[in-house]
C-alpha cells in the first residue's frame, strides 16, 4: 500500500513537472519567437543588401554591353539602353578583340596543361600513397610547399626555364628563328 | 621550312646526328617531368637569390646573402607589405561576413538558394574581367559615384575612388572582398550542412539563441574550415596581385609585393634580388602556415 501510494506520489508529481516542462518550453518558445521579429528583418535586410552590392557592378557593366557610345557618354550610367537587342558592341568584341583564337587558345592550353596535369597528379599520388620509401615525406612536403608559394613569384625560374628549352630547340634545329 | 644558313646546316647535320636531336630531345622531355617531379624551379630560385644576375647573361657574380640584406634594409621592398594589411584586414572581415550569410542561409529562409547563387556568383569570374568591371565601377561619374548621387550625396564631394592615396587600397580591398566572399559562404555553408540537426533543434529548445547556437554548436564543428579559410587569407594578402595590376598597376601606393617582385625581376632585371624577395614571400607562407597548424592541432588536443 504504502509503496502505491510513494509511486502514485511519484507519477502525480512527473505529471505536474511535465505539465511545468510544458509551459516553460512554450515560454521559451514565445521568447524566441519574440526574439526573431527584428533578427529576420535583420536577416532578410542583409541578404538583399548582400544581393544588391553583389550585382551592381554586374548590371551597370551588363547595361553598358548593350549602349552605343553616344547613349554611353550621354546619360547616367543607371539609366536602361535603349535597346537589349544592340549587339554591335558584342560584333566589335568578337571580331575585333580576336575573341575566336583567344577562345582555341584557351582550348589548347587547357587540354594539354590537363592531360600533363592528370598524368603526372595521378601517378605521383599513387606512388606516394601506396609504396613506403625513403624521401617520400619529401616529395608530400615539397609539394605542400611549392603550392604554398604564389606562382607569379615563380616566374623568373619559368622565365629562365623557357629561355633554356628555347635555345636546345633552336640548337637542334627542331624551331629556327626566322619562323616558328 | 626554314631558310639561310640555318636550314643548310640542320640538312647537313640531319644526316649524320638525326639520332643525336631525338636524344637530346628526349632528353629535354625527361628534364621537364623531372624538374616538375622535384619542384626544380623552387630551388632554382632559390640558388638566383644568392646571386648577382640580370636573367640573360651568361655570368653571374656570387653575392651571398648580399640580396637578402637588401631586401630587409631597402625600405622600398618592405614598404609594399604595409599594403597587405589592408588585404589582411579586409580578408579577415570577409571570413566573418562568410560566417554570418552562411549560418543565415542555413537557417531557415525564402530564397536562400537564389541569395546563395548571387553571393557566390562572382568567385565564378575571371579576375581580368572582375578589374575591368570595377575600373567602370570606381570611374569619376561611373556606377559608384552614380549611386551615391541617388542616395543624395552631391557629386563633387565624392573623391577619386582609385586617385586617392588613402582610399586606393580600401578601394581595391573591397573588390577583393566581393569576389571572394562567396567562395568562403560556400565552403562554411557546405561545412553546416554536416552537422547533425538535431543538435541544433535540440539547442533551440534548451532556449539557445541564434548567437548561442553559432557561437557553442555551428562554431566549434567547422573549426576545420575556418583554420583553413584564414590559413588561405593570410596568404592571399600577402600574395595579391591581378586585381591592383589592372586597375592602377600599382600607382598611388598600392602596389603590393608580388608586383615589386616582378617589376625588380622583369624591369630593373635584378633576377637575384626578385628571387631573393620570392623566398621570402614563402618563408614567412611557411611560418604562418605552421602556427596556425600548430595552434589549431593544440587546441584539439585540449
Amino acid at each position: 500500500m504504502l509503496q502505491k501510494k510513494e509511486t502514485e506520489e511519484v507519477i502525480s508529481l512527473s505529471k505536474l513537472s511535465e505539465e511545468e516542462q510544458a509551459k516553460k518550453d512554450a515560454k521559451i518558445k514565445k521568447q524566441h519567437r519574440k526574439e526573431s521579429g527584428p533578427w529576420i528583418f535583420v536577416k532578410y535586410a542583409s541578404l538583399i543588401i548582400a544581393t544588391i552590392v553583389t550585382l551592381l557592378p554586374l548590371v551597370t557593366a551588363f547595361f553598358g554591353s548593350f549602349k552605343t557610345s553616344s547613349e554611353f557618354n550621354s546619360f547616367n550610367v543607371l539609366v536602361l539602353p535603349e535597346s537589349f537587342l544592340n549587339f554591335e558592341n558584342y560584333k566589335i568584341a568578337f571580331t575585333g578583340g580576336n575573341m575566336a583564337t583567344g577562345f582555341l587558345n584557351t582550348i589548347i592550353v587547357l587540354f594539354f596543361s590537363l592531360i600533363a596535369t592528370i598524368l603526372t597528379g595521378t601517378m605521383t599520388a599513387y606512388i606516394l600513397n601506396r609504396f613506403r620509401f625513403p624521401g617520400r615525406k619529401l616529395i608530400n612536403n615539397l609539394f605542400l610547399i611549392a603550392s604554398l608559394i604564389p606562382s607569379i613569384t615563380m616566374q623568373m625560374s619559368v622565365f629562365q626555364d623557357l629561355l633554356e628549352y628555347y635555345n636546345i630547340a633552336f640548337e637542334t634545329g627542331y624551331c629556327d628563328g626566322y619562323h616558328h | 621550312m626554314g631558310c639561310g644558313i640555318r636550314f643548310c646546316k640542320r640538312d647537313l647535320a640531319a644526316i649524320i646526328t638525326e639520332s643525336y636531336y631525338e636524344k637530346k630531345a628526349s632528353s629535354v622531355s625527361i628534364k621537364y617531368i623531372w624538374s616538375f617531379l622535384f619542384k626544380k624551379r623552387m630551388f632554382d630560385m632559390v640558388g638566383y637569390s644568392f646571386v648577382k644576375w640580370n636573367g640573360t647573361s651568361p655570368e653571374k657574380t656570387w653575392l651571398g646573402w648580399d640580396n637578402y640584406v637588401q631586401v630587409f634594409t631597402r625600405p622600398e621592398y618592405l614598404k609594399v607589405l604595409k599594403t597587405s594589411i589592408y588585404y589582411f584586414v579586409g580578408s579577415i572581415l570577409q571570413i566573418a561576413l562568410a560566417l554570418y550569410f552562411a549560418t543565415v542561409l542555413n537557417g531557415k529562409i525564402k530564397g536562400g538558394n537564389f541569395f546563395k547563387g548571387v553571393i557566390f556568383f562572382p568567385s565564378l569570374l575571371n579576375g581580368v574581367a572582375v578589374g575591368l568591371i570595377f575600373l567602370f565601377y570606381y570611374k569619376g561619374g561611373g556606377t559608384f559615384d552614380s549611386v551615391l548621387g541617388m542616395l543624395g550625396i552631391p557629386q563633387e564631394v565624392l573623391p577619386l575612388w582609385l586617385g586617392d592615396v588613402a582610399l586606393v587600397n580600401i578601394s581595391l580591398v573591397f573588390v577583393s572582398l566581393w569576389r571572394y566572399m562567396g567562395q568562403n559562404m560556400v565552403m562554411f555553408s557546405g561545412a553546416m550542412q554536416s552537422i547533425n540537426s538535431d543538435l541544433l533543434e535540440a539547442a533551440s529548445l534548451d532556449g539557445a539563441n541564434s548567437w548561442q547556437q553559432f557561437r557553442y554548436i555551428i562554431l566549434p564543428n567547422i573549426k576545420t574550415i575556418v583554420s583553413l579559410n584564414l590559413i588561405l587569407a593570410v596568404k592571399g594578402a600577402i600574395s595579391v596581385y591581378e586585381i591592383p595590376m589592372i586597375m592602377t598597376n600599382g600607382a598611388n601606393g598600392s602596389s603590393t609585393f608580388v608586383m615589386k617582385t616582378l617589376d625588380t625581376a622583369f624591369t630593373s632585371r635584378k633576377i637575384g634580388l626578385a628571387s631573393a624577395m620570392g623566398v621570402v614571400l614563402l618563408v614567412f607562407i611557411m611560418i604562418v602556415t605552421f602556427i596556425q597548424k600548430r595552434f589549431i592541432e593544440g587546441k584539439e588536443e585540449a
